[in-house]
């Protein structure tokens, strides 16, 4: 581990506070990402080179392996397509909501945040009853209307692109709610300044807005890139072959090497995405959107394009939205899934069973308190970890910039594994953590991380530093300065991630359903439990139903509060 | 820990002062367990009524996580369950790696049928899950289903067909043991590997875990599926629009056991647990629990769609070869597969 020195900055000036409470953030940043990111990581690392010595056997067995090339080039075609689509479809509807007068706002924004509420494997079940090529609903339908002969086709949902169509409503998500604060913490003066000198209003946004937007697209993309890379549930349900199901299959036979030497494909491959947003970002300064002027964020006549907008918004929350979830609820109403829309298939039995099910309202509780708690401490030391990335001038930041991004490529399955080995042997087992709530904590902390410390990132990044400086000069101490400036600008971050970690949280299943011990039964692992029980599918999605609307609205308090309170000031959310 | 032992121990003293009939146990008897929360609960109602003392709690994961997640525990060295329950082979596994497992006698186990019971008395059996084809009455009519295992290679079934992937799930370990080893031993025309290479080329898919198929089967998306009795179970009580076909080939029988850890805090209770498992009133609910067949023959049980027990044809399954050879297995497959 890097032992920094720390110059302050600038360093002529004597501010010893200054000097302390950087050196502090520094401090407790690295120790917060050696304990919840480094220490797992390094497990993984060690077991994929460790075999009776050092060796790279393991690396010589992956590279020469048909099957884990495969995985790696679909995971990678995986990752790309849902990136690139996500852009295209999450940019314009971002720019939309935030600043044009489209319409079906409110349907946009809903279809971004229960996309992520969405416990994975139940909405790729839904998919499956939608576009399955025998009976999906979708084919069916497209083979009466259009007269098709044979029993199964046009849509295939088992393949590869229909693993990014099922995946892709996540990917969106993330680049929609990067967009959105940064599009909205833009000074339109830039863009009046272009139609002021003859630009029309789509030249301006081209010309203007989008350079501008390159960080928080990026970072989205990023997001959607890395998640997709460590995604599970979908590809294992429709039979992709992809890396992280190969880590399972490699960790159920008990082999550790491979599985570890495939999450360090999925590390490398994350890292190399980084690489190229750091690099594609680095003029940091040309970014500031945000100096000393103040002003309001308005609203720009696109003329037809706002209808092409509200066009967009429109198919997209149809598709990814109304319809999932419509066979969703379907399917949560049926006696039995396989009778479909017939006259006495219709019961509301399944919602009995979920809210007089004896371990639904201990597990609720518990992943309530996990999400909370989760959701807090990501977002204060997200906010901790940008500054000292991007404002203390300290050693080792670069190291905390890749330390904080990489549990993004770690599947949850992976580090779930590396966590039980952390804290089964010693000398982490004498805090006695295994087996209990506070081992998901530590996993859902390592987990969400990298949101909390891009979002700050991203509105830091928009902040100019001269506001700062200019506290400084009029004598304000270190700490005044990060508590009455840049405190305040960056709180609508703050805010944001903790909702974001808070939905994101609840249907975490990938590392929950491994680290469970007893007592430990958190909403998705008895969902899991429902499912693969005598209920099956239509009890599960009473269950995932009543979980989108009981943290549907526990969200909607949350943001209204946060809105009411003047603490989401320029965020837009659901 | 040494004062709930303690504890333990004076109660089980008192109870034994007592002279209660069955001795009453009490404390907590923690389980490790690959069937799901639903399929356990009236299992410990059921226990609870014998013992209402001990306070049964149950962690449950996957089969193939929880086996990774004890094989984890046992390298640490620290076990943290009093029993556990997974499949026999499964539990063997773990026995020859790390004797993870204590042997214990349970009082009514000469109930069991003999056929049934381990040797060494390490894996007790709770219920018999054989595999048979499960398939949707929607899109298949009776006279158009599959009759036999052979028949699923037949271009009538293309692209209908679902199995288990062995790279992930143990159960169907079992099936690859019946259908490479035990059916060619029987001169089985079609048997072997080769059955397998047919699967595939009639467009069978491959799913992770049985419960997958159990929904692809119902909703009619893969309308047959090769499938273990105890979805077929969970099926028929939910009114699903499928079928069982108990193939006259045979039905490789896995057997479903508990084993109590060497390791176990509360020895007594977890006893007591073994002791109702192969019980009379543990095997009667069984059905309606784990969704398998009982184990004792002195208990009475129809199979979903009424056909009797003794009509069909289980074979018992060598789970030490299931044991010793789950990666050989596990890499011909893929062979035949041609993945």
């Amino acid at each position: 581990m890097t032992t920094g020195t720390l110059r302050t900055d600038p360093p002529a000036r004597s501010q010893r506070f200054a000097v302390n409470w950087g050196w502090l953030a520094w401090f407790v940043s690295i120790l917060w990402l050696f304990f919840l990111v480094a220490l797992p990581v390094g497990v993984i690392v060690i077991s994929s080179v460790f075999d009776e010595g050092v060796s790279l056997d393991h690396y010589a067995a992956f590279f020469t392996s048909s099957a884990l090339l495969t995985a790696t080039l679909n995971s990678l075609l995986v990752a790309v397509g849902i990136a690139g689509l996500s852009l295209l479809i999450g940019g314009p509807l971002a720019f939309g909501v935030a600043r044009t007068e489209m319409r079906f706002k409110g349907l946009v924004r809903a279809t971004m945040i229960i996309a992520l509420i969405s416990p994975e494997f139940l909405l790729a079940m839904g998919y499956i009853l939608l576009a399955g090529p025998n009976v999906g609903y979708f084919n069916v339908l497209i083979r009466g209307a259009f007269g098709i002969e044979g029993a199964s086709g046009p849509l295939n949902v088992f393949s590869l692109g229909g693993l990014i169509l099922t995946a892709l409503p996540n990917g969106v998500a993330f680049v929609f709610l990067a967009l959105v604060p940064a599009f909205t913490n833009m000074d339109p003066a830039l863009e009046e300044a272009a139609r002021v000198r003859g630009a029309s209003a789509l030249r301006a946004v081209r010309d203007i807005t989008l350079p501008l937007m390159r960080p928080a697209m990026l970072s989205g993309a990023l997001l959607a890139f890395a998640t997709s890379l460590a995604m599970f549930g979908p590809p294992q349900m429709l039979g992709i072959n992809v890396l992280t199901v190969a880590i399972r299959d490699a960790l159920v036979r008990l082999n550790f090497a491979t599985a570890s030497v495939a999450a360090m494909v999925l590390i490398g491959l994350s890292l190399i995405a980084l690489f190229i947003q750091r690099w594609a970002v680095r003029h940091v300064e040309r970014y500031r959107t945000l100096g000393g002027k103040s002003f309001g964020a308005r609203t720009i006549d696109l003329g037809w394009g706002t209808h092409l907008l509200t066009a967009l918004g429109l198919v997209y929350g149809v598709v990814s939205l109304v319809i999932p979830y419509g066979a969703m609820t379907a399917a949560s109403l049926m006696k039995s899934i396989g009778n479909g829309f017939s006259g006495d298939n219709w019961t509301l039995d399944n919602y009995r069973v979920v809210f007089t099910d004896p371990g639904i309202l201990k597990a609720a509780t518990l992943s309530l308190t996990l999400a909370t708690t989760s959701a807090t401490l990501v977002a204060v030391m997200g906010v901790v970890v940008a500054y000292v990335i991007l404002r203390v001038k300290a050693r080792g930041r670069a190291l905390l910039d890749y330390l904080a991004i990489l549990p993004l490529a770690i599947p949850g399955t992976a580090l779930a594994f590396a966590l039980i080995v952390v804290y089964l042997n010693w000398p982490m087992n004498m805090l006695g953590i295994y087996g209990t709530p506070t081992i998901l904590l530590v996993a859902y902390l390592a987990r969400f991380i990298p949101l909390g410390v891009r979002n700050s990132q991203t509105t830091l990044l928009q902040i100019a530093p001269e506001l700062e400086e200019a506290s400084r000069v009029f004598g304000a101490s270190e700490l005044k300065t990060l508590l009455r400036i840049t405190a305040p600008l960056i709180l609508p971050a703050i805010v944001y991630t903790w909702l974001l970690v808070f939905i994101m949280a609840i249907p975490e299943l990938s590392a929950s359903v491994i680290l469970r011990g007893f007592g430990t039964q958190t909403l998705s692992t008895a969902l899991l439990g429902i499912w693969s029980g005598n209920g099956g599918l239509a009890v599960a999605s009473a269950f995932g139903m009543s979980i989108f609307i009981v943290v549907g609205v526990l969200f909607g308090l949350a943001a209204w509060f946060a809105r009411r309170s003047g603490l989401l000031r320029g965020v837009q959310l659901a | 820990m040494t004062s709930r032992l303690l504890t333990t121990t004076a109660l089980a003293a008192f109870a034994a002062l007592a002279a209660a009939p069955a001795l009453a146990q009490s404390g907590s008897l923690q389980i490790y367990s690959a069937y799901p929360d639903e399929h356990m609960r009236p299992l410990i109602e059921a226990f609870n009524k014998v013992h209402p003392g001990v306070t049964v709690e149950v962690s449950v994961q996957p089969g193939e996580e929880l086996l990774s997640t004890i094989e984890l525990e046992m390298r640490a060295n620290s076990p943290r369950a009093d029993v556990v329950g997974l499949n026999e082979a499964s539990i063997n596994a773990l026995q020859s790696r790390h004797t993870a497992f204590e042997a214990y006698t349970p009082a009514g186990l000469d109930g069991v049928r003999e056929a049934l019971r381990d040797a060494e008395n390490l894996v007790i059996p709770a219920c018999v899950n054989p595999y048979l084809i499960q398939y949707n009455t929607n899109q298949i009519a009776a006279a158009d289903a599959p009759k036999s295992w052979a028949d699923l290679t037949d271009a009538k079934y293309k692209d209908k067909v679902a199995m288990a992937d062995p790279a992930s799930s143990q159960s169907v370990h079992s099936f690859l043991w019946f259908e490479t080893q035990y059916l060619p031993a029987q001169n089985v025309a079609g048997s072997g590997w080769e059955f397998f290479s047919a699967l595939a080329a009639n467009g069978t898919r491959l799913e992770g875990s049985h419960g997958t198929i159990r929904d692809l089967t119902a909703s009619g998306e893969r309308p047959i599926g090769i499938q273990l009795l105890a979805n077929g179970q969970t099926s028929a009580r939910r009114g699903d629009p499928t079928a069982l076909v108990w193939p006259p080939e045979g039905s490789p029988g896995e057997i479903s056991a508990f084993a109590m850890f060497a390791g176990s805090d509360n020895k007594e209770a977890a006893q007591a647990w073994l002791d109702f498992v192969v019980s009379v009133e543990g095997q009667s609910v069984m059905p309606d629990a784990l969704g398998c067949a009982p184990v004792r023959n002195d208990v009475t049980y129809t199979l979903p769609g009424g056909t009797p027990l003794d009509q069909i044809n289980i074979v018992p399954v060598d789970s030490a070869f299931v044991t010793a050879n789950r990666e050989a297995q596990t890499a011909e497959f893929a062979k035949a597969f041609g993945r």
